[in-house]
């Protein structure tokens, strides 16, 4: 039998630029990736993969590597090297006595979830857009067209690994599958980024994953079933198998979904404050306003404000104009932030007394509620603020009862060698004789890794039965003259 | 209504459920491509009977809208002594020999924004006698200017192409819009209006009743509300020809008229509308109380045979599966419906290339306009979701309908509705737009009128 080498290596951005970890310094590396569905439902839709390292280093390493350092840990195996994880130190341990120090590392869901993003409201947007070399991911250029994951990962960082080339500093990348459904309305307010992310995956019907590359990728409902299994795990591959059906949960034949109805609503006031901000000679005051409503649009007069949104006053109360003689200001709009940023041209202070605004507000309607499916067993969707209509409660409703109509097997591998090249979320053959499984299509839920080359261990998912994207009409140029396929939901 | 998917992009799964939307949109166009219209309101009274010298003939407003080129009026009149006056803003616009069919058509190509709303009076000039009998039959702008080219309709056969898709799509939309780009038009009802106490017979409602699809009746829901006369009746005339006789009613008697009458006129021309009641006998002992009438409704109706409705293809199955060829066929049959849409639209310009004017209330005068209020009020089904308005004091009201007492007696003469709402300042001249899903319970199909004094109005889809 040939003899394997491997080693991994460690590299760490204390200061903008990369650098490598003496492997003398490197004691240990272990980790895993996994999502985090519960065992009766392993294709929770919604699913957020999060990966974890843990790098033991020597002590005299400490000092190198600061909190909250970038880190990347790749894998050299017979002479090829992938990356692992991309992460970022979240905590450090060491003893006096001993002569080791421990980094805990979190992957880049950290520094999505630190990220507080606004962006304007976008209106039957799909939550997430298909990355590609030339597709428009920037939220700055014109053409831009990308759903809020995109939107989100791309300011806290990310850059489209179909774009590497030109993005080669980007903090992370990012690689999405076009999403099935759109809500009718979807804005970022500043939130957690990593929650919100989740919460779309979850009203699109969709997961997301960091795979060992730390590419975070987003992959449709449709793609869990029907893809190209480029391995196949056999009993020469895994030291043992376990499987767990958990017959005890009656998965439900009735899914009820709850939504709230978002509508846009005639141009009227927004926003009337009356905090008194005292300006001093030639000095600039930036402040932020939040309507009570997202606003699908904010009433602009050629990129300013309207005439009688601010009234300022000097403090002998006469008005203050816009201009050389008065100030002048800027504006930047969001759908639930509005920065203002006010120069008093003068030198004398000006009170700004009153900022009224005016916009068309996306407020809330009456809740409903759909169903899909018949029977006793009933489970209730998660609200969900990006269910905000009849149609597309009815068609997530569908969307889980035909995922979850079929209990599937988790099947868990163990003493495996760890092979870089499996991911999270890959689809796989399984093979096992003994229980009659033979190339069985299954889809990687989690990878668990230890020292190295040893002890590693996968969790499947059996997603035989389940329609691939090859099933469905794809539009396109594809010709299907005579053919028979699947519509979507 | 109009509910449509988001734009096809290539690689993503077609969706049953997005093709829907289609159908559905194009059910919901073939049904919104039959319109029924209210008569074009002249007036409330017997228009052989009027002051000699000069009056007032109409007067309303139109929104103009980019791409008007023209204001139009017509009518009848009996004698062609004296002109007819288009007035717009107050000036002299055009003018007309009071001819027995008589038109006015106006330059409105310039000179106006967006979104202008412009008072229009026809008025009589040189008028001489108190029974010239001018009847306006009708007041419109035209042609209704669409900012894009109509898309047309795609033929699907091997693939799904984004631009086949994105082309039916965008048809639904143009659709939408074309239809849209003419409002609904509150007419004026007539709110216990009160008749006669003497034995004639008099006119309680002239208009120009329109004809726009075969199926169209003329459908006036008429109450008599309170009928002190021994022998009293009314009738129907159109184009001078009676159409209809109702059956005497007792005295103290009220009775509630819902009519579907046959229209034959050509399709797509107007002719004049009368009701009129017919007072025979009078009380013993005589006395001075009118009767009083409700004119809820003159208009057009497809009670008798309905609008045709095209029959849709099937239903997209979702996460299902289906041929090819049926799927094919289904597409195209959806772009056939939107065809004949469009061509029924342009099959009958009388209904899709005019905004018709609104009719302000029935009053030749400020005193009669004040003193009038309650009495002639515009009045409306709620067919669209956005109302635009334009006026002083301008109120909408709906709900459950109520007279109101004085001193322990009804008055005839003032009525509350359950429910209103403020629309515009009462000291103003103020154009508002509001959305009819602010107000609770007037859904559509309900009624509502218009209070205060309302210049214009006008309803919409979207």
């Amino acid at each position: 039998m040939p003899t394997q080498t491997r080693s991994y290596t460690v590299h760490y951005n204390p200061s903008g630029a990369w650098l490598t970890l003496p492997a003398a310094d490197l004691l240990d590396v272990g980790g895993d990736l996994e999502l985090s569905g519960d065992a009766s439902q392993p294709l929770m839709l919604g699913d957020a993969a999060t990966a974890r390292a843990t790098l033991t280093i020597r002590a005299s390493a400490w000092s190198s590597i600061p909190a909250r350092c970038p880190i990347r840990v790749d894998l050299t195996r017979d002479s090829t090297t992938l990356r692992v994880f991309t992460g970022l130190v979240v905590e450090r341990a060491r003893a006096l006595i001993g002569a080791a120090a421990t980094l805990t590392c979190a992957s880049v869901e950290r520094i999505i979830s630190t990220t507080r993003a606004d962006s304007p409201a976008f209106f039957r947007r799909p939550v997430a857009t298909r990355t590609t070399l030339t597709s428009i991911d920037d939220p700055t250029n014109g053409g831009y067209a990308g759903g809020l994951i995109n939107y989100l990962l791309w300011q806290a960082g990310g850059r489209p690994a179909e774009q590497d080339v030109s993005y080669p500093s980007a903090s992370f990348y990012y690689s999405c599958e076009p999403a099935i459904l759109a809500p009718e309305w979807s804005w970022a307010a500043g939130e957690d980024a990593w929650e919100e992310l989740r919460k779309l995956a979850s009203a699109a019907g969709g997961q997301l994953f960091i795979d060992a590359g730390g590419i975070v990728r987003y992959r449709q409902p449709l793609a869990f079933g029907g893809g190209s299994a480029a391995y196949t795990f056999t009993e020469s591959v895994y030291g043992d198998i376990s499987e767990r059906i958990d017959d005890d949960t009656v998965l439900a034949t009735r899914i009820q979904c709850p939504y709230v109805p978002r509508v846009a609503r005639p141009l009227q006031e927004v926003i009337s404050d009356d905090t008194p901000r005292l300006i001093a000679g030639s000095a600039t005051i930036t402040f932020d306003l939040a309507p009570q409503w997202p606003l699908k649009s904010l009433e602009l007069n050629a990129g300013a404000l309207a005439d009688d949104a601010l009234t300022i006053l000097f403090l002998d109360g006469q008005i203050a104009p816009r201009g050389a003689s008065g100030y002048t200001h800027s504006v930047a709009a969001w759908a639930q932030r509005i920065s203002i940023t006010i120069s008093n041209s003068t030198t004398r202070p000006i009170l700004v007394r009153r900022v009224l605004l005016r916009g068309e507000p996306i407020s809330a309607g009456e809740p409903g509620m759909v169903e899909a499916g018949s029977g006793t067993v009933t489970r209730t969707l998660a609200d969900n603020p990006y269910v905000q209509s009849r149609g597309h409660a009815q068609r997530l409703s569908n969307l889980h009862l035909a995922l979850y109509a079929t209990p599937r097997a988790r099947r868990t591998l163990s003493g495996c060698a760890f092979d870089p090249g499996r991911t999270l979320g890959e689809t796989v053959n399984l093979t096992c004789t003994a229980w009659s499984l033979s190339a069985v299509p299954h889809l990687i839920t989690a990878i668990r890794y230890g020292r190295v080359g040893a002890d590693v261990s996968y969790d499947l998912v059996d997603v035989s039965g389940l329609p691939g994207t090859n099933e469905y009409f794809l539009v396109g140029s594809t010709v299907y003259t005579g053919l028979t396929r699947r519509m979507g939901f | 209504m109009r509910d449509l998917p988001t734009s096809f992009t290539t690689d993503e799964i077609l969706s049953g459920f997005a093709l829907g939307l289609l159908r559905d949109a194009a059910i919901d166009l073939d049904g919104l491509s039959y319109r029924r219209v209210h008569a074009y309101d002249a007036h409330s009274d017997d228009t052989a009977l009027h002051a000699s010298g000069d009056y007032r003939l109409w007067w309303g407003s139109i929104q103009y809208r980019a791409g008007m080129t023209t204001l139009n009026a017509f009518g009848r009149a009996a004698s062609a002594a004296g002109t007819i006056q288009m007035r717009i803003n107050g000036s002299l616009a055009t003018s007309a020999s009071a001819t027995s069919t008589w038109s006015l058509q106006a330059d409105i190509s310039t000179g106006y924004s967006e979104g202008d709303i412009l008072p229009i009076e026809l008025v009589t000039s040189g008028n001489t006698t108190k029974t010239s009998n001018r009847f306006v039959l009708g007041v419109y702008a035209s042609p209704v200017a669409m900012p894009t080219a109509y898309p047309g309709v795609p033929t699907f056969s091997t693939s799904y192409t984004p631009a086949l898709l994105n082309q039916l799509l965008s048809t639904c939309h143009w659709l939408y819009d074309r239809i849209t780009a003419v409002p609904y038009v509150p007419h004026i009802a007539q709110i216990m209006r009160p008749a006669t106490h003497k034995a004639q017979t008099i006119i309680l409602y002239s208009g120009g009743i329109p004809r726009f699809h075969t199926q169209d009746e003329l459908h006036i829901e008429i109450w008599q509300n309170l009928l002190p006369n021994p022998g009293e009746y009314i009738q129907v005339l159109v184009d001078g020809s009676v159409v209809y006789t109702g059956s005497t009613q007792p005295p103290g008697g009220t009775a509630a008229y819902d009519l579907a009458l046959p229209l034959t006129h050509t399709l797509g021309t107007t002719v004049p509308v009368v009701v009129r009641a017919v007072v025979t006998a009078t009380p013993t002992p005589y006395t001075l109380i009118n009767s009083r009438y409700t004119i809820r409704t003159v208009g057009t109706i497809a009670r008798t045979t309905p609008y045709p409705a095209a029959t849709p293809p099937a239903a997209f199955p979702e996460n299902g599966s289906i041929a090819h060829a049926t799927a094919v066929s289904q597409l195209n049959a959806i772009a056939t419906m939107l065809t004949n849409v469009k061509s029924r639209i342009d099959g009958r310009p009388e209904l899709w290339n005019r905004i018709r004017a609104f009719r302000r209330r029935f009053a030749i005068d400020e005193r009669q306009n004040t003193k009038l209020a309650k009495m002639y009020v515009p009045r409306r089904a709620r067919q669209g979701d956005r109302l635009v308005v334009h006026g002083k004091g301008v109120g909408i009201q709906w709900g459950s309908f109520k007279l109101a007492e004085k001193e322990g007696e009804i008055d005839y003469d003032d009525y509350t509705f359950s429910d209103s709402e403020s629309l515009t300042d009462g000291e103003a001249i103020e154009t508002k737009t509001v959305w009819f899903d602010q107000f609770r319970g007037l859904v559509p199909g309900a009624w509502y009128t218009l209070s205060g004094d309302c210049y214009f109005a006008s309803e919409f889809l979207y």
